[in-house]
C-alpha cells in the first residue's frame, strides 16, 4: 500500500471516529448533569473537581437542568470542532491534504480553541452561580477564574491559526510556482 | 485572471498541434495545456520568446489583456 492509500485509510478511520464523537458530544453533559445525583461516586468526584467551584454533592433539578443547559452550550463549541475534523478527515480520505479547503480547517480549528477557552471560562462563572443557587442570601457565588491551563489552551490555539497562515502562504507560493510556464 | 492567453487561435492559424508546439519550446503537454485553459499564474520571458519564435507572431498575438468585473468597479 503506497503512503497515500495509507493516508486516505487513515483518513477514512479517524472520519468515522469523529462522526461518532460528534454525535455523542451533547449525550454526556445532559446526561452526567440530569443523572448526577444518581452517579457512581467515582465519576461525581471527576464532575465535581472539573470546576473553580467545586460542585455539591447532590444538585437540586433546577440546578441540573440548568447545569445541563450550560454543558449543551459549551459542547455545542466542542461539536462545531467535531465538525471541522469530519470534513478535514473527509479531504484526506479523497487524498487531499494541502489545499486551501485544508488550511481553512486548520484556520477554523485554531479559533475553534480560543473561543472554547473563553467558553470554558464563562463555563465556570456560570457554573458558580448554578451550584450555588439554593444558597441562603449572601451565601451566593459567582467566580471569574483565569488559569494557567486556560491561558495555554488560548496559546494553543493561536499557534495553530499562525500555523494555517504560514501553510496557506505556502501552498500559494506553490501553486505560484506549478502554474508557472 | 485578466490576460488571456490566446494560444488555439495561433495554433490553429499555423496549422500545429500543442503537442508539436510543446516538443518544439521543450515544456510539457500539461504545462501547454494549464497555458492554453487559462490557468497559468505566470509565464516566463523565455517561453513567450520561444512561443513566439515556432509560431512567428508577436507576444501581442498571444496576449490580451481583458478588463474584469472587479477592475471596472475601481
Amino acid at each position: 500500500m503506497d503512503n497515500l492509500e495509507k493516508i486516505k485509510k487513515q483518513g477514512r478511520r479517524f472520519k468515522s471516529l469523529f462522526i461518532f464523537l460528534f454525535i455523542i458530544t451533547p449525550v454526556i453533559p445532559v446526561v452526567v448533569w440530569i443523572f448526577y445525583n444518581n452517579l457512581p461516586e467515582v465519576i461525581r468526584e471527576q464532575v465535581m473537581k472539573q470546576f473553580f467551584t467545586p460542585a455539591p454533592p447532590s444538585l437540586a433539578l433546577d440546578q441540573r437542568i440548568y447545569s445541563s443547559l450550560a454543558g449543551l452550550a459549551v459542547s455545542a463549541i466542542t461539536m462545531a470542532g467535531f465538525y471541522v475534523l469530519i470534513r478535514l478527515f473527509m479531504l484526506y480520505e479523497k487524498g487531499i491534504i494541502f489545499s486551501r479547503d485544508n488550511v481553512y480547517c486548520y484556520r477554523k480549528l485554531g479559533y475553534l480553541i480560543i473561543i472554547s477557552m473563553a467558553a470554558g471560562i464563562i463555563q465556570n462563572s456560570v457554573m458558580s452561580v448554578i451550584f450555588s443557587l439554593h444558597n441562603p442570601p449572601g451565601q451566593r457565588i459567582i467566580t471569574l477564574s483565569l488559569s494557567s491551563s486556560d491561558i495555554a489552551i488560548g496559546i494553543i490555539g493561536m499557534i495553530v491559526v499562525l500555523i494555517s497562515w504560514i501553510m496557506d502562504t505556502g501552498r500559494d507560493i506553490m501553486e505560484e510556482q506549478e502554474f508557472t510556464v | 485572471m485578466s490576460i488571456i492567453i490566446n494560444l488555439d487561435v495561433m495554433l490553429a492559424k499555423r496549422k500545429m498541434k500543442s503537442n508539436e508546439l510543446a516538443a518544439l519550446i521543450g515544456i510539457t503537454e500539461q504545462n501547454l495545456s494549464i497555458l492554453k485553459t487559462g490557468k497559468a499564474r505566470a509565464l516566463r520571458l523565455s517561453t513567450l520568446e520561444a512561443i513566439c519564435r515556432h509560431l512567428h507572431c508577436q507576444p501581442g498575438d498571444i496576449l490580451e489583456y481583458v478588463e474584469t468585473g472587479e477592475e471596472n468597479k475601481s
